[in-house]
């Protein structure tokens, strides 16, 4: 094995513990409100969850390289690139994971990837139109039509099942919680596997282990598909209980428009090939099914909070990446670099875990917002 | 600037995403919504009023046929990205 199959592999390991912090980081937002309205025990929607994103990770195996298509010039990307990157996004996740708060992984991703190429290649790598039209206007877009979709959505269903007893129609609502939950897992498994199966197939063909052309590679899905899925059953809990009942205190009805409307602006947006963030979505979902309630029931300071991480999703990301990649490049083209980086980066996550463990387990969230 | 923001944003298809966003979203929490006062009503009239009752749950048949509509296009919307 040379320099050049140690890099690989360690990009290999980094992308699939990017997919991993992924899972436990985003998917939290899918099952939140179904937790928080006790539509499902929180074990059992979490494995549930975990079930379908490893579902979704196999039904489209298209390449996914859009991260890397119309952002950074590909010509010039390098597995060290590739790990800078990796490394920029999953430090962004550990630390909004840290504080609880939901911001968009794929961003992260992008965001240290353009960090490390323009340490690497300097302005000229990237392409802004494509970064503004690909990535900044959906980030603006998706959390805006969900809220609006979601704020309608929950105002017709009041004014269906407005004078009906309450309890059947919160069971109701509770059951329509588990498909339109499991639609919005199944989705994100499509979407957000795909990423990394698609910059470990980009790792592959940069090393000369892949045809420009070949397919992803069989055990490139099932170890991406499985790793999102372990993070999906292994975590989220902190972010679980900001989605599910720091922003609002929701009912059966209001959880149930807030994860069909964000299925129907993810897949809308799917159908018509416009990439937009399944956090920024279930976000502005959650918090449109709360403010066209009542416009106080919104906490708005976590729902500012939210936006500050979103907006400081893409810069922090990119910093941390183009720092990797200098740290990285200090020590030479070789693979001392990324060996160095990827130890202190697993003693990094190891000191995050350990904290955040001493300082409390699991949450549990419940529909009239009492928590532990 | 309109020209740098054409160059951008695809402004046809952000509409296209925008109603069709609208339609589904709205659309399916109103099927839903439907198939559940459907069933609610209909359990209430069961044994007073059967025709009633029949009505209603015809209304949510057709409400949970939109819904089940709506998830296999979801589904096969994913599988043909």
């Amino acid at each position: 094995m040379d320099g050049a199959d140690i890099v690989l592999a360690i990009v290999v390991a980094t992308a699939l513990a990017f997919d991993f912090t992924n899972g436990f980081h985003d998917t939290a937002n899918v099952v939140a409100t179904t937790i928080s309205t006790r539509a499902l025990p929180p074990r059992v929607a979490v494995t549930l969850a975990a079930l379908l994103n490893f579902v979704g990770a196999f039904l489209s195996l298209a390449v996914a390289t859009t991260i890397a298509n119309d952002i950074v010039d590909q010509a010039l990307v390098t597995t060290t690139i590739i790990f800078a990157g990796l490394v920029g996004a999953i430090v962004w996740n550990l630390v909004t994971w840290y504080f609880g708060l939901p911001s968009s992984s794929s961003h992260a991703l992008i965001g240290g990837v353009v960090g490390a190429m323009l340490v690497a290649n300097g302005t000229s790598a990237i392409d802004f139109d494509g970064l503004a039209g690909k990535v900044l206007v959906p980030a603006l877009i998706a959390p805006v039509l969900a809220f609006a979709v979601a704020g309608i959505g929950i105002l017709v269903c009041y004014r269906i099942v407005g004078r009906l007893a309450p309890g059947p129609v919160s069971r109701g609502y509770r059951l329509g919680q588990v498909l339109s939950g499991g639609m919005l897992a199944l989705a994100h498994g499509t979407n957000d596997a795909q990423k990394t199966m698609g910059i470990i197939t980009l790792a592959l063909i940069a090393n000369g282990n892949l045809a420009a052309d070949a397919a992803v590679p069989t055990w490139v899905i099932v170890s991406a598909a499985t790793a999102i899925a372990l993070g999906t059953y292994l975590g989220g809990w902190r972010i679980i209980k900001t989605m599910g009942s720091r922003i609002i205190k929701m009912d059966p009805a209001q959880g149930f428009a807030a994860q069909s409307s964000g299925s129907a602006v993810i897949l809308a947006a799917t159908h018509f090939g416009y990439p937009l963030s399944t956090t920024h979505t279930i976000s502005g979902a959650v918090m449109g099914a709360g403010a066209a309630k009542r416009l106080s029931a919104v906490r708005w300071g976590v729902a500012g909070n939210i936006v500050v991480a979103w907006v400081l999703t893409l810069p922090c990301a990119a910093i941390v990446g183009g720092l990797v990649y200098g740290v990285t490049h200090l020590f030479g083209d070789g693979a001392a670099g990324p060996v160095i980086v990827a130890a202190a980066g697993v003693a990094f996550t190891a000191y995050v875990f350990v904290r955040r463990l001493q300082q409390g387990a699991a949450i549990t969230t419940t529909a009239e917002g009492t928590s532990t | 600037m309109p020209a740098l923001a054409t160059k951008v944003v695809d402004f046809g298809q952000l509409a296209e995403v925008i109603y069709v966003s609208l339609i589904a979203g709205v659309g399916i929490s109103l099927a839903f919504s439907i198939v559940i006062r459907g069933a609610v009503r209909a359990g209430e009239h069961r044994r007073t009023r059967p025709v009633v009752a029949g009505a209603h749950a015809l209304m949510a048949v057709i409400g949970l046929i939109v819904v089940l509509a709506a998830v296999v296009f979801g589904v096969s919307t994913m599988l043909s990205k």
